[in-house]
């Protein structure tokens, strides 16, 4: 049971981490859906990818405490909120979730994370965390680096093709 | 301990931001091309009705077995044939003959070495007879075969679009297209 809370910590933790450097590296499009949500652009691109970052670590490295219950459940509630929000205008929102990474829609989705958080919280705050500390952090770090390592072989292609274009349109 | 152990998830989240910002850089580059009109697709050429026996075209000693072979022709004068061609020297073949056009024998062996291809496992069209036999008209062009007969002829902008036939998958695809089109017909 507490490899499969760490499993479940460290893809928890992983998903914050590649959602929040995500919005960092390509602001843009989440810029974007901000605006469309009628937030404040600035303020929310900025701290919303570093609380992401902060919440991903603390997953893994203070899972029980208050600080990570509070900010990991509010960014949940917000997610779940912009995704309602989508529902009841019924408008299409790119959700940018993953900065450039994915173009999906706002939606079910982030309002389904909602329960979903509250169980996994509830289960590391009864049975207690797979990994912490030190230990957590060193596997976070891991599966960053293996998720770049196949994020560059899968676009690998795309890359060597960039390479030719540039060659090209250089003369 | 906890510094070092910062430190490394710093460097590893500082890795994520540039894989992901250079993957932006590559998407960027690509909407560009696309919006420039110059965005790179194969497109079909002409096909002939009927092909002479690969053998009787003196490629006998360059054949792969099975009875899906493709033909690629190239040229030492284009950019593209030359990217296509060192690619090709690290990768396996597969049912691949690779013709080469040039105007003399010489051109023809220093481009092998500079792109790195042994000239014995490619075919000088010297006198351009394969290319004729093909209706080549655009380098570098890509011939499928299925039981000698030409079931697809299209152009070859990069070796990304050449990919897919010498796994396979392109080849498959090819050929459940034809036999469908076939059926269809009938």
């Amino acid at each position: 049971m507490t490899v499969v809370l760490g499993i479940v910590q460290v893809c928890a933790a992983l998903i914050l981490v590649t959602a929040g450097i995500g919005k960092l590296a390509v602001p843009r499009d989440f810029g974007a859906t901000v605006r469309d949500l009628g937030a404040p652009v600035r303020l929310v691109t900025l701290t919303l990818p570093l609380l992401e970052i902060v919440a991903g670590t603390l997953i893994v490295a203070d899972p029980t405490s208050v600080v990570t219950a509070v900010l990991s459940g509010g960014l949940v509630c917000a997610f779940a909120w912009a995704g309602g929000t989508a529902l009841v205008r019924r408008r299409l929102m790119v959700c940018s979730c993953f900065g450039g990474l994915s173009r999906g829609a706002l939606g079910w989705r982030q309002v389904a994370l909602l329960p979903a958080w509250s169980v996994a919280l509830t289960a590391m705050h009864a049975i207690g965390p797979g990994i912490r500390g030190v230990q957590g952090v060193l596997w976070l770090t891991l599966a960053i680096v293996v998720t770049c390592t196949v994020l560059a072989v899968r676009h690998r292609d795309m890359a060597l093709e960039a390479h030719r274009a540039i060659e090209e349109l250089a003369g | 301990m906890i510094l070092t152990v910062a430190l490394t998830l710093v460097i590893a989240l500082m890795l994520m931001f540039c894989v992901l910002a250079l993957m932006d850089q590559y998407r960027t580059l690509e909407l560009v091309r696309e919006r420039l009109g110059i965005k790179d697709q194969p497109s079909p050429v002409d096909r002939p009705a009927t092909v002479p026996s690969l053998e009787s075209l003196g490629l006998s000693h360059l054949l792969p077995r099975g009875a899906a072979k493709l033909v690629l022709f190239l040229t030492t004068n284009c950019g593209s044939c030359h990217s296509i061609a060192a690619e090709l020297s690290k990768v396996a073949w597969g049912p691949l003959v690779v013709v080469v056009g040039s105007s003399n024998h010489g051109d023809f062996e220093s481009w092998c070495t500079k792109v790195g291809l042994p000239p014995e496992m490619v075919h000088f069209d010297e006198d351009g007879m394969v290319s004729h036999a093909f209706l080549v008209s655009v380098s570098p062009s890509v011939f499928l075969l299925h039981d000698d007969q030409v079931v697809l002829a299209q152009t070859v902008p990069s070796f990304r679009h050449l990919r897919p036939l010498l796994d396979g998958s392109g080849i498959k695809s090819a050929i459940s297209t034809l036999t469908a089109s076939g059926s269809g017909d009938s």
